[in-house]
C-alpha cells in the first residue's frame, strides 16, 4: 500500500464518517410504518400488530408489524435481501426490496419526511 | 479486445494474442468470482455489504493492460453474470452495471495518476465508487431516497473490503507469472506500481 493509497482511503472513510451523523440525525423511536410500493403508499401504527401484504413489481411483499418492530417476512424476489434485513423499530429505519420497488420505513412524529430531508 | 478482433480479420497486422487471451481469462475469472459471490450473499448477515470479489478481474486488467481492457473486462463480467443469474434486465442488473461503471471510472482515473496509488488504492476507491453508484441507481429505481440511509456504513465497509480484494489482485499480479509477465517491455511501468 503506498502513501497515496492510505491518504485516499482515509479521506474516503472520513467522508463516509461525516455522512453517518447526517443520515442518522433522527434515531428517535418511530410511531408509524410507511410502506411505499409501485402501486401507492400506505401508513400503519407501529404498536398494532398485523401483517400487511403489498403488491410489488415482481410479486407480493409481506410486511409484519409485531411488538413495535417491523420486518419483511415474505417476498417474491430473486435474492430475498429484504427478508434477511434486520427488523426496524426506529424513526428512519428502512427495509427495501429493490426488485419489487417496495420500501418499508418507520417514521417518527415529526412533520419531516424521514431521510428525504437529508438527500435534497 | 476490439483491436484484437479487427486485427484477426486483417492478416497484415499482428494479433495481440497475449492481450486477447488474458482479457478472456480475466472475464472468466470475474464471472466465476461474481457467481461465487452471489452464493455468499445468502449467508451474509448484512445484505448491503458485499465482498466485491469480481472486481479483482477488472483491477488486474487495469494493472496489466489499461483502462480500455479494464472496462471491457468489467462490463463483460457484469453482462455474463447478469445472463447467468437471470438478473440482466432486472433492477439488480442495472445496479450492478451502474456500480461497475462508477468503479471503473474511478479506478481508471487513479491509474492515470502514475505510481501515486497502488492496486490496493484503486480497489478500495473503486469499491467505494461501486457502492455509491449502486445506491444512486437504487434511488433511481425506487424513486425514493430512503435507501441512502445505508450509504455511509456500506461505503466504509466497501473501503475495507476493497483493500482485501486489492490484496487479492496484488497477489495474483505478483504470483501468477503469466500476469506478472504481462508487463512486457511497453507495460514495464506496471510492474513497479504493482510491486511497489
Amino acid at each position: 500500500m503506498t502513501r497515496g493509497d492510505r491518504i485516499l482511503i482515509t479521506i474516503l472513510a472520513l467522508v463516509a464518517l461525516i455522512l453517518v451523523p447526517v443520515v442518522a440525525l433522527a434515531q428517535a423511536g418511530g410511531d408509524h410504518v410507511v410502506i411505499e410500493g409501485p402501486y401507492g403508499r400506505s401508513s400503519y401504527a407501529i404498536d398494532e400488530d398485523r401483517v400487511v401484504e403489498v403488491q410489488g413489481r415482481s410479486g407480493i411483499v409481506s410486511v409484519e408489524i409485531a411488538e413495535g418492530s417491523v420486518r419483511v417476512i415474505g417476498s417474491d424476489c430473486p435474492d430475498g435481501v429484504c427478508m434477511s434485513s434486520s427488523p426496524i423499530d426506529r424513526d428512519g429505519g428502512v427495509i427495501a426490496c429493490v426488485p419489487n420497488g417496495v420500501t418499508v420505513s418507520v417514521r417518527g412524529d415529526r412533520a419531516r419526511e424521514g431521510v428525504d430531508a437529508i438527500s435534497r | 479486445m476490439r483491436s484484437a478482433d479487427s486485427a484477426a480479420i486483417s492478416p497484415a497486422t499482428t494479433v495481440d494474442v497475449h492481450r486477447m487471451v488474458t482479457c478472456g481469462s480475466l472475464i472468466a475469472l470475474g464471472v466465476v468470482l461474481g457467481l461465487v459471490e452471489t452464493w455468499l450473499v445468502a449467508w451474509t448477515p448484512m445484505p448491503w455489504i458485499r465482498l466485491g470479489l469480481g472486481n479483482v478481474a477488472a483491477v488486474v486488467a487495469l494493472a496489466v493492460f489499461g483502462p480500455r481492457e479494464a472496462l471491457s473486462v468489467a462490463v463483460g463480467r457484469v453482462l455474463l453474470v447478469g445472463i447467468a443469474t437471470g438478473t440482466l434486465a432486472a433492477p439488480a442488473g442495472l445496479l450492478s452495471m451502474t456500480g461497475a461503471l462508477f468503479s471503473i471510472a474511478v479506478m481508471c482515473g487513479l491509474s492515470l495518476c502514475g505510481d501515486r496509488f497502488s492496486v490496493i488504492g484503486w480497489s478500495a476507491a473503486g469499491a467505494a465508487a461501486h457502492t455509491a453508484g449502486q445506491f444512486l441507481a437504487a434511488v433511481a429505481v425506487m424513486a425514493s431516497p430512503a435507501v441512502l440511509r445505508f450509504l455511509p456504513l456500506s461505503i466504509i465497509a466497501s473501503l475495507a473490503l476493497g483493500v482485501v480484494t486489492g490484496q487479492v489482485a496484488r497477489m495474483l499480479l505478483s504470483h501468477v507469472p503469466y500476469l506478472a509477465g504481462g508487463g512486457r517491455a511497453r507495460y514495464g511501468a506496471t510492474n513497479d506500481r504493482v510491486c511497489e
